[in-house]
């Protein structure tokens, strides 16, 4: 994985009927204070495309993003490891460590290139 | 298993330059109960150059210094410490919990500095999962069982809790640990030691030694007059397992007042979690058998199950009250 400069969210990652998800805006805030582009897609090999779904998953592929899974629901997300996310989190408050990690890792073998 | 090369240096030089030249491909190795698991799994995380540090001298004592602390070298076996004299007559609490540490024939093998850093033993790491600790970038404890070795505290990616016994009743004692690094040594509390997952040269770990530094010694101060202590655990099995939870307490009593605390839950999360809120509720206050039950209304007030976990905080609550019941009864 290269290092991250964007992020593009689907909205039912971002806020349900009921409003806008607690982790939002404290995610949003330092991920804007490191740096990083949300909403508008950069390279798309360089974008988290993050996504709660099948169909997010296989879209992300499809447009050369890397696909990661909001995984909110566990055991929605045991089944959808099987479309082989290129990563998880639990929260979008992970996303700042996520792409810490990505970084600190660039120079190692990725998994994430032999991903289908 | 893994193919490997072991390196056996005779001092902490040769052994710190054997490791900097290989970096994050080295490890040191002495009981080897968590490494060659971990080998023989063929985890991407395991080492190729082992530098087994048992042929250097000095390594492996329990003594008192002249300021009356205890000094544990880090390849002393766990079974040397179950056995030690010394510790049974000044931290007989500390020997309790080392004789929770796995079984008889593991204690005569794992060293104290290995139950410090040792891996999580979360199953889908074990297993070969290709999870944040095994080269990939996803937590599977997270979303699959995590009935038993995993956080109900929240977590930083990976979901696994901090497994050792020994640093959640090292704590109780404001216990230090030394390492030795190229750049000479350093001195942390344990809590500094485990902080829990933490990013270290490119890897996640529980523990902040870097790849090119060794464990050398624990430092226990000696324990104030006055100074009871008490390790509880609760596990998956009846004989040797990793904490489902366990709590270490220590109270500094004047009579039955209690002029300080420490508070500290095992197996609940990624680190030994000290609970200041309940250290800061007992400070001042009189031990009475009453006491635990209402201590463990301000306990864990942050905790954060996953979806098969709750009960570890129960568990944990219920050793709180437990343990100040049983230092009550014994004071």
């Amino acid at each position: 994985m290269r290092p991250i400069k964007a992020i593009l969210f689907e909205p039912s990652c971002i806020a349900d009927a009921e409003g806008t998800y607690e982790d939002v805006e404290p995610a949003f805030t330092e991920l804007k204070a490191m740096g990083i582009q949300l909403q508008i897609a950069a390279e798309p090999g360089e974008t988290l495309y993050v996504t709660d779904n099948a169909e997010g998953l296989a879209k992300a592929r499809t447009a050369g993003m890397i696909p990661i899974l909001l995984m909110h629901d566990p055991d929605e997300a045991m089944r959808l490891v099987a479309n082989n996310p290129a990563g998880g989190v639990v929260s979008l408050l992970e996303l700042p460590d996520f792409i810490r990690f990505v970084a600190a890792t660039t120079a190692l073998p990725s998994p994430l290139s032999a991903a289908p | 298993m893994k193919k490997v090369s072991i390196y056996k240096p005779t001092t902490l030089d040769e052994a710190i330059r054997m490791l900097s030249a290989h970096g994050s491909e080295a490890g040191v190795y002495a009981g080897g109960t968590d490494l060659l698991i971990r080998l023989k799994n063929r985890l991407t995380q395991a080492p190729s150059y082992l530098v087994d540090i048992k042929k250097i001298q000095n390594l492996r004592y329990i003594r008192e210094d002249a300021q009356g602390n205890v000094l544990i070298g880090a390849t002393t076996k766990i079974s040397e410490m179950a056995e030690s004299d010394l510790l049974k007559k000044r931290y007989p609490m500390l020997v309790e919990a080392v004789n929770f540490i796995s079984s008889p024939e593991l204690r005569n093998a794992s060293t104290i500095g290995g139950d410090l850093l040792q891996e999580v033993w979360c199953q889908y790491l074990r297993g070969g999962y290709s999870c944040w600790r095994n080269g990939g970038y996803i937590c599977y404890g997270a979303i699959g069982d995590n009935s038993y070795y995993h956080s109900a505290m929240g977590g930083r990616l990976c979901y696994a809790v901090y497994p050792g016994d020994a640093a959640t009743a090292l704590i109780p004692f404001d216990a230090r640990v030394r390492l030795a690094g190229p750049a000479g040594t350093k001195e942390l509390s344990i809590e500094q030691l485990v902080p829990g997952d933490m990013m270290v040269d490119g890897r996640i770990q529980s523990h902040v030694v870097r790849y090119n530094e060794i464990l050398t010694e624990v430092v226990i101060p000696a324990p104030k007059p006055g100074l009871k202590a008490s390790f509880e655990k609760l596990r998956p099995r009846g004989v040797w397992d990793f904490a489902m939870a366990s709590a270490a307490i220590s109270l500094q009593l004047r009579n039955k007042t209690i002029d300080d605390a420490r508070i500290v839950f095992g197996g609940i999360s990624g680190k030994p979690l000290r609970e200041t809120a309940v250290e800061d509720f007992l400070r001042g206050k009189t031990l009475t058998a009453e006491l635990g039950s209402q201590a463990v209304n301000v306990a864990l007030s942050n905790a954060a199950p996953l979806k098969y976990n709750a009960t570890k905080i129960d568990m944990a609550k219920g050793l709180l009250v437990s343990g100040l019941v049983k230092l009550n009864a014994a004071n």
